[in-house]
């Protein structure tokens, strides 16, 4: 059932980096998890997805991890990161109003 | 099937970072601080478009090593930049805008802070300004003592009544170099109890103030903490004016009780006595006139009832005889001068009442003291009257000062016991704004008790003056701002020093 499993060799070292950068990058992403908005979160879940089945798709199951790199990895990526671009772009908007109308005791 | 649907994944996931690029663009060009953010969201999504572009194109058949080397490498820097870039900065900014927000706040908390304190401050200005109409109003002003190191914080309603100025900041020894020397015990008790055992005080007493009048004043005072020595805040009220009211009222009901029920009793007495010898004599002529008439009838009627009406006859003029027309004329006497005493005290009284109502003038003294000693010398021709160092000016009433002057060389004359009474007036060099007027007699003293009711202020039944010349001259002189002092003249007589302001 795992014939190609322990191939390891047929991972693309370049993809293997992608994967790597994306596991390092999950550590700014989980430090500053509170302050960063979801859809951003949810966007570069995403891209990780897409960095581990690059990879996975190499060692089994080509067709659906590649499907999925390609559905959930690349379209899920670039659909959430304009949703996140949308809500950051509201989210200040509102933050800017709030600060124009402090309340009177400044709390 | 699935595979003819990866590259539309892969164009609609392009379509995605083009728009968030758009979105980014946009937001940099608008935003403030965090253009930092917009400028690596930007960059990021430029990668994303320029990454599924490669890779729409590799689906779409256009394949090549380079290419997927350059679309994968994209992919890494899409995902790292992103993460460290996009979402780093995107915290650093939200850090960035909480700190900007907060500092916001502090600045408009500083703000209203400011406004509130500048509404203190007129509020404040407000208050002060009531105050002081108010104390000036009441003639009330007030002062706190901090204990500690001794200072003394004035109202400027007490200022103005100790007559101290705007940058004078007396301390404790100096209020109490301010109480009249007679009273200076009670303050420093009353103090004393007040600040180290919490005792309130409230008395009255005379201050000296910086200008040199004698005023009365009403204090009260309390401790403000429960701490030894505790620091005293006290109110203290100018009652000079109520002070002078109480005297003159109680001056004016002793001549009424004493002095006019005394002459009226003379005046009574001796018109009794007057009355009484009145009675033994019923009208000596008309009855005369008729008895003689009807003795002369009688005579020519009866011989013999010519014994009896002249017996009646000599009784009539014995009585006639022990009639006094000298004691009478006495007793008449003495009611004409008991009553023009009356008249006389009750003119004064009004003259008083009216020389106070002028102002103060400048006043050359040498030329009213001359005018003044020509006066009383043509009244009392055998009186010596003498005027020395006449060259100052005064500030003052002259008419009060005329009426005080008047008084005191008037009592000077009268009470004299030499035939040829002297009365000297000495004009001296002004000393801390005062004039000092010197009247000199040479008579048998002033009596003690006279002295004594004009410095403690007041009269009791027993301890009283004999008349109003004194208070009289006491009055007009406190009111002008000056102030009367008594002293033996050597070898014998008396000095009556009037000290009245410089006018200059």
């Amino acid at each position: 059932m795992f014939p190609r499993l322990l191939a390891l060799g047929s991972l693309n070292p370049q993809e293997l980096v992608v994967l790597i950068v994306a596991l390092g990058g999950l550590v700014p992403v989980v430090l500053y998890l509170q302050e960063t908005s979801p859809w951003f979160v949810i966007a570069y879940g995403f891209l990780v997805v897409g960095a581990i089945t690059t990879n996975v798709e190499n060692l089994l199951w080509h067709d659906l991890f590649n499907f999925i790199e390609h559905a959930v990895g690349n379209m899920g990526a670039g659909i959430a990161f304009a949703i996140a671009a949308y809500k950051q772009r509201q989210k200040f908007k509102e933050t800017a109003a709030s600060d124009a109308t402090v309340p009177e005791d400044g709390s | 099937m699935a595979a003819t649907l990866i590259p539309l994944f892969d164009f609609i996931g392009m379509i995605g970072f083009l728009v968030a690029f758009g979105v980014g663009l946009h937001q940099y060009r608008e935003a403030a601080f965090e253009q930092i953010f917009w400028l690596a969201f930007v960059f990021v999504a430029a990668l994303g478009v320029l990454w599924l572009g490669l890779v729409t194109l590799e689906w779409l058949g256009i394949q090549s090593t380079l290419l997927d080397v350059f679309s994968t490498s994209l992919q890494a820097v899409v995902i790292g930049v992103f993460a460290i870039g996009s979402i780093g900065t995107l915290a650093l900014v939200e850090d960035l805008k909480a700190s900007h927000s907060k500092t916001k706040q502090e600045r408009q908390k500083a703000e209203q802070a400011r406004a509130h304190a500048e509404q203190r401050k007129r509020e404040l200005k407000q208050t002060q300004d009531l105050l002081q109409k108010v104390e000036q109003m009441a003639d009330v002003g007030g002062w706190e003592l901090d204990c500690e190191n001794e200072t003394l914080r004035w109202t400027d309603g007490a200022q103005r009544i100790f007559e101290f100025t705007a940058e004078t900041e007396p301390d404790r020894s100096e209020l109490l170099a301010c109480v009249h020397p007679d009273d200076k015990e009670t303050l420093r008790v009353a103090l004393e109890e007040c600040t180290q055992e919490g005792t309130p005080y409230e008395t009255e007493l005379r201050i000296i103030t910086a200008a040199g009048k004698e005023r009365w004043i009403h204090t009260k005072g309390e401790p403000i903490q429960n701490s030894t020595p505790a620091p005293v805040r006290a109110v203290i009220q100018d009652i000079t004016a109520r002070k002078e009211r109480e005297q003159r009222l109680m001056v004016l009901n002793r001549v009424l009780r004493h002095n006019l029920r005394n002459k009226v009793n003379v005046i009574i007495s001796s018109a009794e006595q007057l009355e009484r010898e009145l009675a033994g004599v019923e009208y000596p002529e008309q009855q005369i006139h008729t008895e003689i008439q009807e003795t002369m009838a009688a005579i020519a009627r009866s011989a013999d009832e010519l014994d009896g009406d002249l017996t009646s006859v000599q009784q009539f003029l014995e009585e006639i005889e022990a009639f006094s027309t000298e004691q009478a004329q006495d007793n008449v006497e003495e009611i004409l001068t008991t009553s023009t005493d009356l008249v006389s005290l009750s003119d004064r009284v009004r003259h008083f009442h009216q020389t106070c109502e002028r102002g103060t003038e400048p006043i050359e003294i040498g030329p009213l003291l001359n005018q003044i000693t020509a006066e009383y010398q043509q009244k009392h021709p055998h009186a010596t009257l003498t005027v020395n160092g006449a060259g100052q000016e005064v500030r003052g009433n002259p008419d009060a000062l005329r009426l005080a002057l008047g008084e005191l060389i008037e009592n000077a004359i009268i009470h004299a016991t030499a035939s040829s009474p002297t009365v000297d007036i000495e004009v001296g060099e002004a000393t801390e704004g005062r004039v000092p007027i010197r009247v000199k007699d040479n008579g048998p003293g002033m009596p003690e008790i006279e002295r004594q009711v004009l410095s403690e202020g007041k009269e009791t039944p027993l301890l009283h003056g004999s008349g109003l010349g004194l208070w009289t001259v006491n009055w007009v002189m406190r009111r002008g701002g000056g102030n009367v002092e008594i002293s033996d003249n050597q070898p014998q007589g008396t000095v009556v020093t009037l000290f009245v302001p410089s006018a200059t």
